[in-house]
């Protein structure tokens, strides 16, 4: 309360005015005290010099008359004449409110004496000779004393003055202080109220109106109508300013924060609603990794220390968090230092651009790329081999045909028939080959029926998944939607498919088969958010077998790619280029997972039927 | 406003006017006086004075156009009867002006009536110097303030070379100032005061005081007193057989009525008087006055008749130099008055106490009293036993 009085806008005005006036008031008082002083002495020297005089007449005149009428000498005329004067002089100093004696100095005896508020012969010292105006000290308490003879009659009369006489000058000056001390009261008072009128008021009015946080309108002293306009134009600016701060923020792809130097959120925007899914509030005083994944914390945890020991900003840190409903978010995180006044870290300030979909997006272009690469591969591997194959099958005709018109003309039992059926065989198993080949190429376009392919699927995997050590797990949907696709090439890929799956488990195992509709894609998996926007039969086959190298996963549909040796009778590394080139010519996709000794995962995606949906 | 409102008002006013008149037109002074007790013979002298100036005052003209009337009422020479009168005439009568009582006493005690209601008093029957030194503002003397009735007696025994001196004074307020005064006087003409006695106002029997002051070798004695205390002391001096060098008695002697009662016994007795016929005479207006005072009354004034005719004559000349009957004028005039009446000269010091008009000093010489001081005045020589 005290200190706030001390704040007061009027007390620091009025106080240095009051003590200002006061110091002057002290000043005039020394000095007029010193001259009233001076004054006064001087006024009872001429007041008591005066009645001495007239008291010395008087004894004169009394002594001459004894004179004139010849009784100087005359003792009894003298007693009464001394008398007399006595008389005269006590009613003079009566009447000039004087105290006095008279002194006999033949006598040595005190002849009059008026009443005495002390003792007079203790301070007066009367019949030493002494003449003139005297001072009888402090301690007789301001008394002045005027010394005069009368030498005929030997007498020393002593008249006396207190200084207090005088004290109606003083009175008066009291008075005038007192006039001037309430002069200057209410002149203060005034001053007050003419402060609190003119400069506080006002300013108290807008204060108040700020304290509200409402604008200040203050009308009437121009200067405080100018600031009170001033702040309402600042103030007016700032909201604007503010306004348009936060619709940047809360319209901004990412979230504004404010972290304290441990890192836990002071400030977190709007917008991180819209990201993260969770509320500011919920944020606020939490760490900022609070949102990050385990591994993610130890991956960016030293970053972040890193760089603030060393006062450094973020550009550009892409950090993987999870929001609130538990799907992954990718934030790019740029910060600056918030620096102290002592120079030492108090904090970093920042924003958090959310770049999933550019990730997804950039991931998809990828995908497509990948895709789109190996479709122009396989067409020039297509044109080249459907050009091959159609020279070779030709070729083959001819030499299947004398082959076979040599064993019409060779007699049965000889050992050259054996060579010529080998010839054959082998002749028959290159004219495969070459089919396959005009498979790859252009000539293998499908011919599209609609339908399901579930009985297929079924149908394919049952014939082929049969007297083996294999088991199969056959999942497919109900209601299953309906494909457009070419029977021939779609069994074509189930066979493929499930053949390689079973070489890959010579000991046996099972051969997991799923089949659903694909409403929602996992824009995570790299193949699936590459998808164009469509509704796709997503058919997935998991086996047990010894699983691809990591290194092989990139050329596994590549024509000729094989993981086994060469020579093999299956070996040719035709199987999987085939079924690329069959769903890709079916306007879907197929994606590989594989994990050494832990099994494949092939996936096919189907366009589902239109008008099944 | 209707005409009975009207009449109202008139009657109203009418009233209001007749209230404010009590006296009529006339200047209404009021005053005690003891015409019975124990100061009548004083009083009654004081009544006589101021009738006759009434009378004359009013032949003249009155004051300032208006005829005077003298109202008195009869203090019964009580002090507490005195009071009551002086409030009844200010505040209940509303007189315009009051004259003082006689004795200071009564003057002590109407005092402060007076001076609540800001009444200017002549006191013309008053000398104690106490009266003066209370600081009263409307209080003005007429007489000689008594410390001053014994100078000239001292003075004749300074010259008769008497150095032993008897003060004896009853307990009132002007015994007790006129025997401070005369002790005062005694030192400073350089009197041994060898016996000072103060008794009881009433005492009737004072002869072991007179023996006391005999004892104490005093060649002469002073009562300090009234007329009763001035028989009383010169019967206990008869009475043990002692006849000192002088006998001086205030107040009592300067009446015709203390020869009365004493007859032989008075003889040689001294006293004070303000004022006497044989010097009152050579005063302006002195001679009328005597005159008029014998025509009317067939008897010798004494000084309380002329003090009261003074008092009359000061109250005028004020009032005429003021011009209105302002009271504070009057004050104001009566301090700065200088004027002569039939007693002598006015004039009054800043408190009020007379400071111009002087005592004579008188002696009872064979059935009669005459002035022996000053000699300038006197009619005989003083005679010493």
């Amino acid at each position: 309360m005290l200190q706030r009085q001390r704040k007061s806008l009027t007390l620091r005005i009025a106080f240095p005015v009051v003590i200002l006036i006061l110091l002057l008031g002290v000043m005039l008082d020394r000095f007029v005290l010193n001259v009233i002083s001076d004054f006064t002495k001087e006024q009872i020297q001429r007041d008591l010099g005066s009645i001495s005089r007239i008291i010395n007449n008087i004894c004169d005149i009394n002594f001459e008359n004894l004179l004139m009428e010849g009784k100087a000498d005359d003792r009894q005329a003298l007693t009464i004449e001394q008398g007399l004067v006595l008389g005269q002089v006590e009613d003079l100093l009566v009447q000039e409110d004087l105290l006095g004696i008279v002194y006999d100095k033949n006598l040595k005896k005190i002849l009059l004496k008026t009443d005495l508020p002390l003792e007079p012969v203790k301070w007066m010292d009367p019949g030493k000779g002494i003449k003139g105006l005297k001072s009888l000290g402090e301690n007789a308490g301001g008394w002045f004393a005027f010394y005069e003879e009368f030498s005929p009659w030997g007498w020393q009369i002593i008249i006396l003055k207190n200084e207090i006489e005088y004290s109606s000058l003083k009175t008066r000056l009291n008075k005038v202080y007192l006039n001037t001390l309430l002069i200057l009261i209410f002149a203060s008072a005034l001053l007050i109220f003419f402060i609190h009128q003119t400069i506080k008021k006002p300013v108290n009015t807008i204060i108040q109106a700020l304290r509200k946080g409402k604008r200040p309108n203050y009308q009437g002293i121009y200067v405080f109508e100018f600031l009170s306009d001033s702040i309402t134009g600042m103030m007016d600016s700032i909201k604007k300013s503010e306004e348009k701060y936060r619709s940047i923020i809360e319209t901004a792809t990412g979230f504004v924060w404010e972290v304290d130097k441990k890192g836990n959120y002071t400030f977190i925007s709007e917008t991180v609603k819209n990201i993260l899914g969770y509320d500011p509030k919920e944020l606020l005083g939490k760490s900022a990794f609070f949102t990050m994944p385990e591994k993610e914390i130890d991956r960016m945890s030293p970053v972040f220390r890193k760089n603030a020991l060393c006062l450094k900003p973020f550009e550009n840190l892409v950090n993987k968090n999870l929001n609130k409903q538990g799907r992954t978010v990718f934030l790019e995180t740029r910060g600056v230092p918030i620096i102290a006044e002592d120079g030492r870290l108090s904090g970093y300030r920042g924003v958090n651009k959310d770049i999933t979909l550019q990730l997804i997006a950039k991931k998809e272009h990828k995908e497509l790329e990948r895709h789109r690469h190996q479709l122009q591969k396989m067409e020039a591997i297509g044109t080249l081999a459907a050009g091959i194959a159609h020279d070779f099958n030709n070729l083959l005709f001819i030499i299947m045909g004398n082959v076979s018109l040599s064993k019409v003309g060779i007699e049965k039992g000889l050992p050259v028939i054996k060579y010529l059926k080998q010839a054959e065989a082998a002749s028959a198993r290159a004219g495969e080959l070459a089919n396959e080949l005009i498979t790859l190429s252009k000539g293998g376009m499908p011919i599209l029926t609609v339908g399901s392919i579930k009985n297929l699927l079924a149908e394919t995997a049952g014939s082929i998944i049969k007297d083996v050590n294999v088991k199969l797990l056959l999942q497919i949907q109900e209601n299953l939607l309906t494909v457009e696709y070419d029977e021939i090439q779609m069994k074509q890929v189930f066979i493929n498919i499930i053949t390689n799956a079973l070489e890959s488990m010579p000991n046996g195992g099972l051969i997991t088969i799923d089949a659903q509709n694909l409403w929602k894609r996992d824009h995570t998996d790299k193949v699936e958010s590459s998808l164009p926007e469509k509704i796709y039969v997503k058919i997935t086959f998991k086996d047990q077998g010894r699983g691809i190298e990591r290194q092989h996963l990139e050329n596994i549909f590549d024509p000729y790619f094989t993981t086994r040796e060469m020579g093999t009778k299956r070996g040719a590394g035709l199987g999987l280029a085939v079924v690329y080139s069959i769903v890709s010519h079916h306007d879907g996709r197929i994606s590989v997972s594989s994990e050494p000794g832990c099994g494949t995962m092939i996936t096919l995606y189907i366009p589902a039927c239109e008008k099944s949906i | 406003m209707n005409m009975a409102s009207r009449i109202i008002l008139i009657i109203a006013a009418l009233l209001l006017t007749m209230s404010g008149y009590a006296f009529g037109s006339d200047i209404a002074i009021g005053m005690s006086l003891s015409l019975t007790g124990r100061y009548a013979e004083m009083g009654n002298m004081q009544q006589k004075g101021l009738f006759l100036w009434e009378k004359h005052v009013n032949e003249k003209g009155g004051i300032l156009g208006r005829n005077v009337k003298i109202i008195i009422m009869d203090d019964k020479s009580s002090k507490e009867r005195a009071k009551n009168i002086y409030k009844r005439l200010i505040e209940k009568d509303k007189v315009d002006f009051v004259i003082g009582p006689y004795s200071s006493g009564i003057s002590e005690a109407i005092l402060p009536v007076t001076e609540k209601n800001r009444y200017p008093v002549l006191l013309s029957g008053a000398s104690a110097d106490r009266l003066w030194e209370k600081g009263y503002r409307y209080a003005f003397g007429i007489y000689t303030p008594a410390s001053k009735y014994t100078s000239g007696f001292l003075q004749m025994l300074v010259k008769q070379k008497i150095e032993n001196i008897a003060i004896i004074s009853a307990e009132d307020t002007f015994s007790v100032s006129l025997s401070k005064g005369t002790r005062k006087w005694a030192q400073r003409f350089k009197l041994n005061v060898a016996c000072f006695q103060v008794f009881k106002k009433g005492q009737k029997h004072l002869a072991d005081i007179a023996l006391r002051a005999k004892e104490s070798g005093s060649q002469a004695v002073i009562v300090c007193g009234h007329l009763n205390e001035s028989v009383d002391m010169r019967l206990a001096l008869k009475k043990i057989g002692w006849y000192p060098e002088a006998y001086y008695a205030s107040v009592g002697p300067a009446t015709r009525q203390f020869y009365n009662i004493l007859k032989d016994d008075s003889n040689l007795t001294f006293s004070s008087s303000q004022w006497e016929e044989s010097v009152g005479i050579r005063f302006p207006q002195g001679e009328e006055f005597i005159k008029a005072f014998h025509k009317y009354y067939k008897i010798s004034p004494s000084y309380h008749a002329a003090t009261a005719y003074a008092a009359g004559m000061i109250l005028e000349a004020a009032l005429e130099k003021s011009g209105s009957l302002d009271k504070e004028d009057l004050r104001e005039t009566l301090f700065s008055l200088d004027t002569m009446t039939v007693i002598g000269r006015y004039g009054v010091d800043k408190k009020g106490k007379q400071k111009r008009h002087f005592p004579l000093i008188i002696q009872w010489q064979n059935k009669k009293k005459n002035v022996v001081w000053p000699d300038s005045l006197k009619e005989l020589d003083p005679v010493f036993q």
